[in-house]
């Protein structure tokens, strides 16, 4: 049904699939934006980060902060 | 797993050792104190993996600086089964200095004697076997630049992670081993782990050490009331310190055997630095040196050979031009001629940057914007994906060639140990206006990025100072905001024939640093004032940069540049295209509607207030797309030309904006700015420069917010320093746009100026004259 109704909007294959690509980027990069912030990884994918170790860290801020 | 510390004095190769046994890439720098925190990795080449902790260098187990107080907690409260003291052959007393006070902590320990090749090739020697006797520890030779006795360290130091040791300490031969041992016996009483350690560091008057052993105090104190030292008094931190050294000169040094020079000679680092720390030719030659790497890496007119010689163009020699549908073009042999010399020599980085945009990114994305044209898809689809994703994304991707050889160029002087010379040159610069060369470090940093510069702050002691510095970091440009530098500058030399790129980029760059000197300036004379820490630095000798490192270092951009590409902008263009193609109506606009879009409703909301600052208001029609693409900087800084890129080609798809003769269908962000330009009489030169003025200096990236949160700690600082980037990038603006379109209005800003000058002048006149009465 969904599928017919898109058809007729003028959505071919190729658009139904540009749509949900774009729409599965958007989301999966806001999402690890988010996640990585919540770890307390800044993303800033500078390529910098030789001089720091932020990016890949693995212990919590918080708990580095409590201690 | 067994865990394994790397301690030592700073930049005595520790962090080339720890990427010589984990195989990992971090981030060798020759200057101090490139190591804030520990890092870890594994080394698999024994009977099992080791975890190999590298710590930041000290110089001391006191806890002077936080590098210190993180090796000191890390090896007494995580308890290392071995701690592997790397010692800096060439420079052997100093060195052993630290050893003195890990031997005094009940931890296996293993020295390396690091750079024995530089000690090998002075002529000098150490006797290795003599200096194990005499420390009662195994000592390993080895040179971590080259790899040289690794294997032979790690099996020592696996050996002795598997026994036991007691601490021992040099100072049995001191006026105070009675005091030593009686506060030690006190500790042990106590079952405190590491008890000589703890005795001698409460004997110093070590701040932490009063605070956990009050209780053991009295000891120390009755017998402080009866001793006294002829040369150091009551002082026993030097006293202490006296005794090490006095050890060390006495039973180790001997060890080392100088080969007898005829007459001192001065090492070739002395006499580089005799010119290039110079007094007063330090600084001149340290802008030279930023000229030659901004004119390596974008002028168009190489050694300005094209402007002595009066040479041709392309297009000007008959045998480079063909004629093909009654129009002038070049050949195809011309084109690629083209990335080498048009008028002038293009200098290596513009030659990098033709060749790829031209002939690689050109040409690919050309040939997938065409097959997505003949797709037959529906025109929004095509839109979307050819004015939208690829040149969205394309002209940031342009962008790779600038900033690889940009970063080359500083990981070349950062290598040598030029970098570390920097803040030695500009400290005395720097101490005038409330900061110390050492803050001058992290705003290096922020030349590559402002997140790690902020973490690097940690080294800073002073907490003002501290702030200070995170604050005025993103002014110095970062390789994201790069793309608007070179875009805009090209644009506005493209447009406008005024200068050259290179030079106009390497002015914005010199405006961001004037910039925080000026911000340090006041923020130390009113909020955040305070003293000016003293800066003792150690400068590296110089010498060749590593191959390997800068290669490592150019991938881990490249990767980082391409990832974010197609992650963060790519999202960015996407989200970007859809708000201006649909109206809040959720109905779908055609290119020739986009400026009833949600964009550009939202954004022309907003323009007014950039009026001041040239891109408001006077701009009309579209000047909203000036607006959208400095927010959209705010997620990413690369984004500003994306933006610029996507919303150039959708406005020339629309027929907006005439881009003839103009490439912004090929991922040209140059050209993108270029097109906006010659859409608006209304843009000057001014409104661009204003532009990147407060791209420059306005709040930068979420990323680099985030770690300013998290660094800053304090909520109140932290929105403090929101709106100080908002109104120091806002004054810039306004300055130069005002000043630019208007010159009489320099006199109105310099009344302003000298204005707040003398309010803070006289505040602080005021201030201190109540102070003294107070104290009086």
């Amino acid at each position: 049904m969904t599928k017919s109704v898109l058809l007729a909007s003028g959505f071919g294959a190729a658009e139904i699939i540009l749509v949900v690509a774009c729409a599965l980027i958007v989301a999966s990069v806001t999402i690890t934006m988010i996640v990585r912030k919540k770890k307390g990884k800044p993303s800033c994918g500078c390529g910098d980060c030789l001089h720091c170790s932020a990016c890949c860290k693995k212990t919590d801020v918080k708990e580095e902060k409590e201690k | 797993m067994r865990r394994f510390a790397l301690a030592g004095n700073p930049n005595s190769g520790k962090t080339t050792l720890f990427n010589g046994l984990t195989g990992s890439t971090a981030h060798v720098g020759n200057w101090p104190g490139v190591t804030v925190d520990k890092r870890e990795g594994t080394y698999k080449k024994c009977a099992e993996p080791i975890a190999i902790v590298d710590l930041p260098g000290i110089y001391s187990l006191s806890p002077y600086t936080p590098e210190e107080v993180i090796a000191r907690n890390y090896i007494l409260d995580e308890k290392p089964d071995c701690v592997i003291n790397i010692v800096d052959a060439t420079n052997l007393e100093r060195n052993l200095y630290l050893t003195t006070q890990i031997l005094e902590m009940d931890v296996p320990m293993v020295i390396a004697l690091n750079m024995m090749d530089a000690v090998e090739k002075n002529g000098d020697k150490i006797d290795a076997n003599e200096l194990e006797k005499r420390l009662g520890v195994p000592v390993v030779k080895i040179s971590a630049l080259r790899s040289k006795g690794l294997t032979e360290l790690m099996d020592k130091a696996y050996n002795e992670s598997k026994k036991r040791r007691c601490g021992s300490s040099v100072l049995e031969e001191s006026d105070i081993s009675h005091l030593i041992s009686d506060v030690k016996t006190a500790l042990t009483g106590q079952k405190v782990a590491n008890p000589l350690f703890h005795a001698i560091k409460l004997v110093e008057g070590d701040e932490i050490e009063v605070k956990m052993h009050k209780d053991v105090l009295g000891v120390v104190e009755a017998f402080k009331e009866t001793y006294t030292n002829e040369i150091f008094g009551g002082d026993f931190e030097a006293l202490v310190a006296d005794g090490r050294y006095e050890y060390i000169s006495k039973h180790f040094a001997p060890v080392l055997q100088r080969k007898i020079k005829e007459k001192f000679n001065l090492t070739r680092s002395d006499k580089a630095d005799r010119v290039l720390t110079h007094r007063i030719w330090g600084i001149p030659i340290f802008l030279l040196i930023l000229f030659a790497v901004f004119h390596l890496t974008f002028s168009e007119d190489f050694l300005f050979l094209g402007a002595i010689f009066k040479l041709p163009e392309l297009a000007d020699i008959p045998a480079f031009v063909t004629v093909a549908n009654g129009e002038e073009t070049l050949t195809y042999g011309a084109r690629w001629l083209q990335c080498i010399y048009d008028g002038g020599v293009m200098s290596p980085g513009v030659i990098i940057n033709n060749v790829w945009n031209n002939m690689i990114v050109g040409e690919l994305f050309g040939l997938i914007q065409g097959a997505v044209e003949g797709s037959g898809m529906q025109p929004w689809a095509i839109g979307l994906i050819n004015n939208g994703i690829i040149d969205g994304v394309g002209s940031v991707l342009s962008f790779l060639p600038p900033i690889l050889v940009l970063f080359l160029c500083f990981s070349i002087l950062e290598d040598s140990g030029y970098m570390a010379r920097i803040a030695f040159i500009l400290d005395r610069m720097f101490r005038r206006f409330g900061l110390s060369g050492r803050a001058f470090m992290p705003m290096i940093m922020g030349f590559g990025c402002s997140v790690p510069a902020m973490i690097n702050t940690r080294t800073l002691a002073d907490d003002k100072e501290r702030t200070a510095t995170i604050r005025v970091i993103p002014f110095f440009s970062c390789g994201a905001k790069l793309p608007i530098l070179t875009a805009v500058a090209g644009a506005m030399a493209g447009a406008f024939g005024v200068g050259n790129a290179d030079l106009i980029t390497l002015a914005m760059y010199i405006l961001g640093i004037v910039v925080a000197i000026l911000s340090v300036l006041l923020m130390r004379s009113t909020t955040l004032k305070g003293e000016t820490p003293p800066f003792i630095m150690e400068l590296p000798t110089y010498h060749a940069p590593q191959f390997k490192n800068l290669m490592l270092h150019l991938w881990d951009k490249t990767k980082h540049f391409v990832k974010k590409a197609f992650t963060i902008i790519l999202a960015s263009t996407i989200v970007i295209w859809a708000l201006t193609h649909f109206s809040f109506g959720w109905q779908y606009l055609d290119d020739e509607f986009i400026n009833e879009s949600i964009l550009a409703n939202i954004a022309k909301l907003v323009q007014p207030l950039f009026t001041p600052l040239g891109f408001g208001s006077q701009l009309g029609e579209f000047g909203w797309v000036f607006v959208v693409a400095a927010v959209s900087g705010l997620i990413a800084k690369e984004n500003v030309i994306g933006t610029f890129s996507t919303l150039a080609s959708c406005l020339a798809a629309g027929g907006h904006i005439n881009v003839e003769g103009l490439d912004i269908m090929a991922e040209n962000g140059v050209d993108a700015v270029r097109a906006m330009i010659m859409a608006n009489p209304a843009i000057i030169g001014a409104t661009l420069v204003a532009f990147i003025a407060f791209n420059m200096t306005t709040i930068p990236c979420f990323a680099a917010v985030g770690t300013a949160k998290a660094e800053l700690g304090d909520k109140k600082r932290f929105n403090y320093t929101l709106l100080f980037w908002i109104a120091v990038s806002y004054v810039v603006g306004a300055m130069i746009y005002t000043i630019g379109a208007w010159w009489w209005t320099c006199f109105i800003w310099t009344a302003a100026v000298v204005g707040v000058i003398a309010f803070i002048v006289l505040r602080n006149k005021k201030l201190a004259k109540k102070e003294s009465a107070t104290t009086l």
